[in-house]
């Protein structure tokens, strides 16, 4: 019965197929560990640094003594600090994700990604969390390491339902306020709300030197509104109906969403976010793959 | 516009087709629950009037474009005067066919009956399958059946005749066959040039009468009205209206009064050359009648050879436009019997009067008969020449027939009687009685007491002090005498109450000019007169019965009411083609024609002969009548019944229908055409695409 659970938001496949790759940070971490990514301080790995001049109270062991010798000053030598970061992965599970015309339902489709990337980062030994939440938080864990705890996030993803509104803009914004250390944030969500308010968030994570990275799921149906009758439309979150031809509001519908897109890729730019932009027709494998090649040839190009 | 397979109009409720499935798709939406209700919202508030106007469009051609394959299944005809109607194939076709001599006018070269002719025939072949044709001619009183095409081609082959068409009756017979028959849903189809005295559009109640009568009809009949009344460039037409001959062996003289009538009315003076043929005599006479308006008469004098005999003729204009109305012919004798009608309420006055009218009862050519008074309802006036009445005034139906008598040129004299009586003839009546009385004012019994008392060479009461002499009963002889006017005694007389032409005045001789008052008054009515002499022929009354004054003055008028009723007495000589039915038996002979030509006495102008009487007949004269009714007043007459209406003058010659199904499939495919424009896609660079790369990551510039 776990097993059947599990199946909906893991694939072996695709995590045989990324387990080759890195989850790199996009800026440096503050860890308690010693890790992977970088730290903003200087620590004892074997990549040099930089020189600094030696004040009183530094250990005298990180002394230069070639240089000592050299130039009769007292220099010091450091290197870099690597550590490990703590990763929060935010699910939006609002009723609106739960749509699912053409493509996979979003909920499934956003569980399939928070429960691949939980997985990696856990296996390249990185803290990682979950964060659920609708028009509330309906589940927090915080980021730890050790393999039970991320059976209690595979657990937490595949027993999660969509309901309620979508209160991702407060979440966010109290969300932002509580983590206090830098950390990799992944948002996955349909991103339904008052765009100002949403890039008031982002600028929110952004201040707090959060790397955060959007995962906008949106169903094919939703892009194009390919529909051909009249329709009766049913807000999932709320009580309004409304009857409507696609072939009269097709146009407007779409430059509306169009407008709305680029907006929030502006803003996500802007805030140095790393916006993915998903229809859910297409396969996450290759969305996550690309998200993981792209980060590595950040982290490279910055090495 | 006529279907000639209108079974597939039935299927006219198609065009709700595609509003019905417009209807059925808004009713079987279906409900979808939605996440981006925030984008509907707002599309539904920016969604264009145009968007939506364009969704109206889309539906209307597609009604349009299943209208069109209906009609263009239908088989729908058009063009000429065969597009005029939205209907379908009728089962029975009546063909009214105006052959009467306007028919003739030649606009362009082809009259108007054969244009008619041309464009029914066109006209049929469209119905040349399933419809039952009848033909009715003016001149017949019956339908005629037609079989096929080619039997109406030759049923209607004849020409224009003379005869004038009538064409309420011809609608009325038209009707009752439709009543007796009851053939099926029907179209009468009318060609005609619309002249006003064909249609006879003053009578309203008759046409009224008419409508109604279709109207009650079981099954639904049409009209449709070929109007051939484009105006001619030039027409003019002749007549003999009188014809009048005087004098008598080598002195003899024919007096024809000719008319020549134009169509236009217009300022400019034309000359008419007019030739009046006398085939008796094998003479021609031309003269040049000038015309300033719409109509010229002109006296023409003629010497004759041989009055006696007889003769016959005609007169002639240059051919025109109609060249149906260029000839006119006549027949002329001499005046025959001239018989004197005469209606007294005193025997011995009318006895006297009898003679004075026709003095020689050894001369049967000159009569008088005396009218009871019982029998005067049936007596045929018109037969007379004159009539005397005296007595007491005609009234009522009596004084209406006279009447019309005076006015065809009937002469009327009348003298007082004993009654007093107040009626009023043509606007004059007798006044209260006058005696002559003596010293002792005793009134004379007689007039020849009044001789027996005058002394020597006066003369006793009132007498005539003035007459016209110049012309006239009372007129000098040829030599110049006068009429003993002044001799006459009057014992009694009535004055006369009324304006009229005084011929004689009457006064005491002490002051004449105070006393004068009117004795013999002349009213002139119409073509005739009527003569009031104020005294009667008897002793009681005046020395008339005695005097030469009174056959003088009876015969002069019988010989004028002859002479201004000529036109009447010579209606047994001219007739109006067509007009008497009951003569269709007779075998009249053409003798006035051209060599070998055999003419019809029925339907055809020309001089016949049946037997020793010679008759000339002549198109009837209301078919000179210029003005013809506009195509709207036509169809007015008809009232609520269907009409299509083609006028040659306004659109052109009445062309070939034309089945015009290719056209409605052409306005389907347009229909199509613009609908599937309407539904195409915006191109790729009009169309709002959203990107969805295949990795999620989104280019900077992308949206």
């Amino acid at each position: 019965m776990e097993q059947d659970a599990y199946n909906e938001i893991l694939d072996g496949d695709v995590l045989t197929r990324l387990s080759g790759q890195f989850l790199h940070a996009r800026q440096p971490m503050v860890g308690n560990i010693v890790g992977h990514h970088k730290s903003p301080y200087r620590g004892s790995s074997v990549e040099f640094a930089e020189y600094r001049k030696y004040v009183p109270g530094d250990d005298p062991r990180l002394l230069d003594w070639r240089v000592l010798a050299r130039t009769d000053r007292y220099f010091i030598r450091e290197f870099e600090a690597d550590t490990n970061l703590r990763c929060y992965i935010v699910v939006d599970c609002s009723e609106s994700m739960s749509f699912g015309e053409k493509g996979m339902r979003k909920f499934d489709y956003a569980r399939k990604i928070a429960a691949t990337l939980s997985y990696m980062l856990s296996h390249q030994g990185d803290a990682v969390g979950l964060q659920l939440f609708d028009n509330g938080v309906a589940a927090d864990i915080p980021p730890r390491r050790n393999p039970l705890h991320l059976k209690h996030i595979f657990d937490t993803l595949a027993k999660a339902k969509t309901q309620n509104e979508t209160g991702l803009v407060q979440e966010l914004h109290q969300f932002a306020e509580r983590i206090r250390q830098r950390a990799l944030v992944i948002i996955i969500s349909d991103c339904f709300c008052d765009v100002d308010d949403l890039l008031n968030c982002f600028e929110h994570l952004h201040f707090q030197k959060h790397d955060f990275a959007l995962f906008h799921l949106l169903d094919p149906l939703e892009l194009d509104l390919d529909l051909d009758r009249p329709i009766r439309f049913q807000d999932m979150e709320g009580s309004d109906v409304l009857l409507a031809e696609p072939e009269i509001i097709r146009e407007p519908y779409l430059e509306a969403v169009r407008e709305y897109l680029v907006r929030i890729h502006e803003g996500c730019n802007k805030h140095n976010a790393d916006y993915r932009r998903v229809s859910t027709d297409q396969p996450y494998d290759a969305i996550l793959a690309d998200f993981l090649v792209d980060r590595e040839m950040l982290a490279k190009g910055r090495a | 516009m006529t279907f000639l397979n209108p079974l597939m109009l039935w299927g006219l409720p198609l065009i709700l087709l595609p509003v019905l499935v417009h209807l059925f798709n808004r009713l079987r939406h279906r409900k979808l629950p939605w996440a981006a209700m925030m984008f509907l919202r707002m599309a539904n508030r920016k969604s264009t009037r145009y968007a939506k106007l364009r969704q109206w469009l889309v539906l209307l051609f597609r009604v349009l474009a299943v209208l069109m394959l209906l009609f263009a299944l239908s088989r729908p005809l058009a063009g000429g005067w065969m597009g005029g109607m939205f209907s379908s194939k009728p089962d029975v076709v009546v063909i009214i066919l105006d052959r009467s001599p306007s028919m003739d006018g030649r606009a362009d070269g082809e009259s108007r009956l054969e244009k008619s002719r041309a464009a029914i025939l066109k006209g049929m072949k469209g119905f040349a399958e399933g419809s039952r044709v009848v033909l009715m001619d003016h001149t017949a009183t019956h339908v005629q059946e037609v079989g096929s095409a080619a039997a109406l081609k030759n049923l209607m082959s004849g020409g224009v005749n003379d005869t004038a068409a009538d064409l309420a009756s011809q609608l009325e017979a038209v009707q009752k066959w439709f009543e007796s028959e009851n053939p099926g849903t029907g179209e009468v189809w009318v060609a005609s040039d619309l002249q006003a005295s064909n249609w006879d559009p003053a009578s309203k109640e008759r046409w009224r009468g008419l409508v109604n009568g279709f109207e009650a009809l079981p099954q639904k009949v049409r009209v449709r009205l070929l109007a051939m009344n484009e105006p001619l460039a030039s027409n003019n037409s002749v007549r003999v209206r009188e014809l009048e001959l005087h004098g008598e062996g080598e002195r003899a003289e024919l007096q024809l009064e000719v008319e020549v009538l134009r169509d236009k009315s217009e300022v400019t003076e034309i000359t008419v050359p007019v030739t009046i043929h006398l085939g008796t005599e094998s003479r021609k006479l031309d003269v040049d009648f000038k015309l300033e308006g719409t109509s010229h008469t002109q006296f023409v004098k003629l010497s004759i050879t041989d009055p006696g005999q007889g003769g016959w003729g005609w007169v002639e204009i240059p051919d025109d436009d109609n060249p149906r109305d260029n000839r006119s012919y006549f027949v002329y004798g001499s005046h025959g019997r001239s018989s004197t009608a005469v209606v007294a309420e005193d025997p011995y006055i009318g006895r006297f009067l009898q003679m004075a009218a026709a003095p020689n009862p050894a001369n049967t050519n000159q009569v008088s008969v005396a009218v009871a008074e019982a029998s005067r309802a049936e007596v045929k006036w018109s037969d007379h020449a004159m009539i005397l009445w005296q007595g007491a005034l005609p009234e009522g139906d009596i004084a209406k027939t006279l009447l019309e008598y005076v006015d065809t040129g009937g002469m009327v004299v009348c003298f007082p009687g004993q009654l007093e009586s107040e009626t009023k003839f043509a606007g004059i009546g007798w006044g209260p009685m006058k005696s002559t009385q003596n010293e002792q004012g005793r009134a004379y019994p007689s007039w020849r007491e009044m001789v027996v008392a005058q002394s020597e060479g006066d003369h006793l009461g009132p007498r005539v002090v003035s007459w016209e002499e110049g012309e006239g009963p009372l007129a000098r002889t040829e030599e110049g005498y006068s009429l003993p006017m002044d001799g006459l005694y009057f014992s009694q007389r009535r004055s006369i109450e009324g304006d009229g032409i005084i011929l004689a005045s009457i006064a005491r001789d002490s002051k004449p000019e105070r006393t004068a008052e009117s004795l013999i008054v002349r009213k002139v009515r119409g073509k005739g007169q009527i003569i009031f002499v104020g005294t009667s022929p008897s002793d009681t009354w005046s020395s008339l019965n005695f005097s030469i004054v009174l056959p003088i003055m009876l015969q002069r008028m019988v010989s004028s009411g002859a002479a201004s009723g000529s036109g009447r007495f010579s209606s047994d000589r001219m007739l109006s083609a067509g007009d008497d039915p009951s003569r269709t038996s007779e075998r009249w002979v053409s003798v006035g024609g051209e060599e070998g030509e055999s003419r019809d006495f029925n339907t055809e102008a020309g001089i016949y002969r049946l037997g020793k009487r010679v008759v000339a007949v002549n198109r009837p004269e209301r078919e000179d009548l210029v003005p013809s009714l506009e195509g709207d007043e036509a169809v007015k007459l008809f009232g609520e019944m269907p009409v299509a209406l083609f006028q040659e003058k306004r659109e052109g010659t009445a062309g070939d229908p034309k089945e015009i199904w290719k056209w409605f499939l052409a306005l389907m495919a347009v229909a199509l055409l613009v609908e599937g424009f309407l539904i195409l896609p915006k191109s790729t660079d009009e169309r709002v695409v959203i990107s969805r790369p295949t990795t999620g990551k989104v280019a900077t510039e992308a949206n």
